[in-house]
């Protein structure tokens, strides 16, 4: 019967044999107090099997009875089994027959209770000693190992029971509770809020709590209505074990749990404050229409007054929190911006080391650098700073997100805070191996050297262009790289005090062959654009004309002139409208490569080996045409490269010959004073070889139209225009999309120059290295109005369709951004 | 008169009662307009009272034009867009606004 016992007591264990489990579970003793369950657990199975009723009386032996462990277990118990015989071969004299078989009795006796040592350890009485039968200590015997996988079954059987049970009792209790919690009496609602909260901690429990509408509604009441703060809390608790949940989570949403929870916010507790905010977490991860509802409760405002506490892991969630509610959402930006967030975030950024926590704030940051309204605010609090700080971290999603948002608010920043540091790590990390990290590193850089002397000064000082030229090396033919590292190069080569030297180390460090090369295909207008700009600034350096020359940038210069000018006249022909938005070529206009393209040669012709190249290439008429242009800083750049040219003798009878003489003259009486300047200039050279009285009838002219201002000296025409930054306002551009990052699809129609290689495209200066209005339409291209080329106040305001507020009811805006106005109710 | 427990600022209570959906007075004001030009109080970005309509209800209520709004049935108007403030104000489902405004020479009075 025991090794029936034995057998039967095994078979839980394997799963196969389940149907045998019942029968053996009956044969326990009746002190066990699980046995009434079992029973019942099992009722209906098979009650006898077969295998029990077979195995009865066996004569047991030790040899029997080694092998029937054995035949349960496998290997283990061989062994050991093995060990005896040798062991009872070896010293079998030692023994009597009747000692052997008293031994064998003894063992035969205890295996019963080892059995249940392994298995039911809680059965057997205290102090007992059962023999054992393993004899290596390295190997259990097969009773031995099945103690672990029968207590787990033990425990899973268990636990099911409960769970029924608690289903059970929940289903019951629930009704009742709910009418309790409704309760007047506030110290019966205390003690349901507990056992509602006990309950929520099991899972079957919880599952009948959440589907009961009343019992959670009542339970948010409770919440809300109680100044008990041990009521709120276990009722804050329970919702939160109901979050974890699809089903609690609509729960909660439909009973009006969100304003609840938003007040809750407000808490001394700590622990309702935990409550409350993971509760809402959730609810924003998972449950539709969370979000709206929790702007409309004012959680933005809370969530941010929460900035300020202390606990790295709670300020994770409230600022993941935050990111769900901004992302997307112009309305959420401004209230956290009126709350106050960006200061905190910023404090966040320096304060913590929470790796978590500083990712989850650089994610607000990045989702608030889109907007407008909010980019002053974080550059103000020292944000590009801070940001900077993380961009050595190992983790990569930081680092990835910091500079995401450095590149957006980096064209914003006006020199309030010490960014040296990061400008020299940025100069490092153009170094990287990480396309993305490079790519933004070049962006930052761009855009924090416009316009800026004392950026550009770093970074030359930095050995910024040597890293620059390298990745124009390495990047390759990848746009979304070279295009933004040219502009920064673009940058530092002009306008400040070092940019004679930067211009040498491009070509000490053979940059020259690398950039010229960038104006032939595949690179885009936006690429041609930039390197054109850069190649202009190189030329201010007497020293890199020969090189340039050498690589053909003068061929290809006027050959990309001519077909741009071919371009303006083939659409103007077609009756475009022309006169405002111009000739657009994957964002770039028409006009501006050849204003760029005229005004790079007009630099270029400063070398007098150039100059003979320019006239072969027979160019002077079109440059003659461009006089004519009715844009201003077209026809400055047409003079100007034509008064290099009438230096020749050769060159100011061939524009004679083209009959420049009338617009020539015409141009001497315009308001700007460079195109005045040039067109004299020109006028001046060509009358060289004229009667006396003609000569002296230009010069008048000319005292009259140089003299008029403060006067341009001669012969050093306008190349260097006076810094007076005027930026445009800041409601112009705008990145209407936080997708912010790799936003190189999000061309929206003219700012496709924009999307194109640089992320929430800086809204107003870009690459743009201008100084002087900037040009509109293309405010961040330097060839645009102004910049290294000129000035143009005259063009019209034609700033690109804003799209900043979502804010359908809302008159147009003005130069704040903001407009101010009533509604009438 | 009351002081506002959180900023100390005083205010008093009023009931709008709606005439329909006709409330007769009009708003500016909002954390998304220019609060340089608010005319009540410069760079104050609250929701303010513009114009109250004689002989309607805001008038009724006693609504006054400079009034700040501070908070409408509940919902806090002092950081608020102006297309929140506006949206509160217009629930169709309020017959009776209780507004709870603040306005200069309270002190005084």
């Amino acid at each position: 019967m025991e090794q029936a016992r034995y057998s039967n007591q095994q078979q839980p264990v394997n799963p196969q044999q389940k149907g045998y489990g019942g029968p053996g579970l009956q044969d326990l003793p009746k002190q066990d107090p699980m046995q009434n369950t079992m029973e019942w657990q099992h009722h209906g199975y098979g009650m006898d099997s077969g295998f029990q009723s077979n195995a009865t009386s066996h004569a047991p032996s030790v040899s029997s009875k080694s092998r029937v462990e054995d035949g349960g277990g496998g290997g283990g118990e061989e062994a050991g089994a093995q060990g005896m015989f040798d062991w009872d071969a070896g010293y079998g004299q030692a023994y009597t027959q009747e000692q052997v078989d008293e031994m064998n009795q003894q063992l035969t006796q205890t295996r019963s209770q080892r059995v249940r040592a392994a298995m039911f350890p809680e059965t057997l009485e205290e102090g007992v000693q059962i023999p054992s039968t393993q004899f290596d200590p390295a190997h259990p015997t097969a009773v031995q190992r099945l103690s672990e996988p029968s207590q787990m079954l033990k425990h899973a059987v268990v636990n099911l029971i409960n769970y029924q049970d608690d289903a059970d009792l929940a289903t019951r209790a629930i009704p009742e509770l709910t009418k309790l919690l409704n309760d007047d009496d506030l110290v019966v609602v205390n003690q349901a809020a507990m056992m509602v909260h006990q309950l929520s901690k099991k899972e079957a429990s919880r599952h009948a709590i959440m589907n009961s509408p009343q019992m959670v509604a009542a339970l948010v009441r409770a919440m809300s209505n109680s100044n008990d703060a041990e009521t709120t809390r276990c009722a804050a608790g329970t919702l939160h074990n109901l979050s974890h949940h699809r089903a609690g989570l609509l729960q909660i949403f439909k009973s009006g749990g969100i304003p609840a929870l938003i007040k809750l916010l407000s808490s001394p507790v700590e622990s309702v404050l935990f409550y409350a905010i993971t509760t809402l977490h959730n609810l924003l991860l998972h449950q539709e229409g969370s979000k709206m509802a929790v702007r409309l409760a004012g959680g933005l405002q809370k969530m941010v007054a929460l900035l300020s506490r202390n606990n790295p892991k709670f300020l994770a969630i409230t600022t993941d929190c935050l990111q769900i509610l901004a992302y997307g959402n112009q309305e959420s930006k401004l209230i956290i911006l009126a709350s106050g967030g960006p200061a905190a975030l910023v404090h966040i950024m320096r304060t913590y080391e929470y790796e978590k926590l500083l990712w989850t704030t650089s994610r607000v940051l990045k989702v608030l650098s889109v907007c407008h309204n909010n980019k002053p605010g974080i550059v103000e609090a020292g944000g590009m700073s801070a940001l900077g700080l993380h961009l050595g971290h190992q983790s990569n999603r930081l680092v990835q997100n910091c500079l995401w948002t450095l590149r957006n608010l980096s064209d914003c920043h006006r020199g309030t805070d010490d960014i040296e540091p990061l400008l020299q790590m940025l100069v490092q990390l153009l170094a990287s191996n990480d396309i993305n990290v490079v790519t933004c590193a070049c962006g930052i850089l761009s855009n924090l050297t416009c316009n800026n002397t004392r950026n550009k000064m770093i970074v030359s000082q930095m050995a910024g262009v040597e890293a620059l030229v390298q990745t124009l090396m390495k990047a390759g033919d990848r746009e979304e790289i070279t295009e933004p590292a040219v502009c920064a190069l673009r940058h530092v080569t002009s306008r400040h005090p070092g940019a004679e030297m930067c211009q040498n180390t491009v070509r000490l460090n053979y940059g020259i062959p690398v950039i010229v090369k960038l104006l032939h295909p595949p690179s885009r207008w936006p690429l041609i654009k930039a390197t054109v700009g850069l190649i202009r600034n190189l030329a201010l350096c007497s020293a890199n004309h020969a090189p340039l020359r050498e690589q053909g940038a003068l061929h290809r210069l006027v050959q990309l002139l001519m077909r741009a000018h071919q371009d303006t006249q083939r659409r103007s022909s077609m009756g475009s409208t022309g006169s405002q938005g111009g000739n657009y070529a994957d964002g770039v206009r028409m006009e501006d490569i050849v204003e760029g393209t005229t005004g790079a040669l007009h630099i270029l012709a400063r070398d007098s080996h150039n100059r003979a190249l320019i006239q072969g290439l027979n160019c002077i008429p079109l440059f003659v045409q461009l006089l004519y242009s009715n844009i201003e800083n077209i026809q400055r750049v047409a003079a100007g490269v034509l008064s290099e040219l009438s230096l020749e003798k050769q060159g100011a009878e061939m524009i004679e010959q083209e009959g420049a003489t009338a617009p020539l003259t015409e141009l001497l009486h315009s308001r700007n004073e460079g195109v005045a300047t040039y067109a004299a200039a020109v006028l001046y050279r060509m009358s060289d070889d004229k009667p006396q009285d003609y000569k002296k009838r230009i010069s008048v002219e000319l005292g009259n139209s140089l003299f008029r201002g403060d006067s341009v000296p001669w012969g050093d025409p306008l190349d260097m225009p006076s810094d007076n930054q005027i930026l445009p306002p800041s409601s112009m551009g705008g990145h209407p999309s936080d997708s912010s990052y790799p936003q190189h699809g999000s061309v929206h129609s003219l700012h496709s120059n924009h999307g194109e290689y640089r992320q929430p495209p800086p809204t107003m200066q870009g690459y743009h290295d201008g100084t002087g209005p900037i040009e509109p339409m293309m405010q961040d291209l330097d060839l645009g109005g102004g910049g290294d080329f000129g000035m143009d106040p005259g063009l019209p305001d034609m700033g690109p369709p804003t799209n900043d507020l979502s804010l359908d009811s809302i008159p147009p805006a003005d130069n704040t951004g903001l407009a101010f106005f009533d509604t009438d109710l | 008169m009351n002081l506002d427990p959180a900023t100390g600022v005083p205010f008093i209570e009023l009931e709008l009662h709606k005439d329909g959906t006709k409330l007769g007075f009009s708003v500016v004001g909002g954390i998304d307009q220019d609060s340089s030009k608010n005319p009540f109080i410069k760079n104050d970005q609250g929701i303010f009272v513009s114009r109250v309509a004689a002989g309607e209800p805001a008038e009724k209520a006693g609504l006054q034009v400079g009034d700040k709004l501070l908070e409408v049935n509940g919902y806090d108007l002092t950081m608020a867009t102006h297309r929140h403030a506006v949206k509160i104000l217009t629930k169709e489902k309020y017959s009776i606004l209780k507004m709870k405004m603040t306005r200069q020479g309270l002190m005084r009075s």
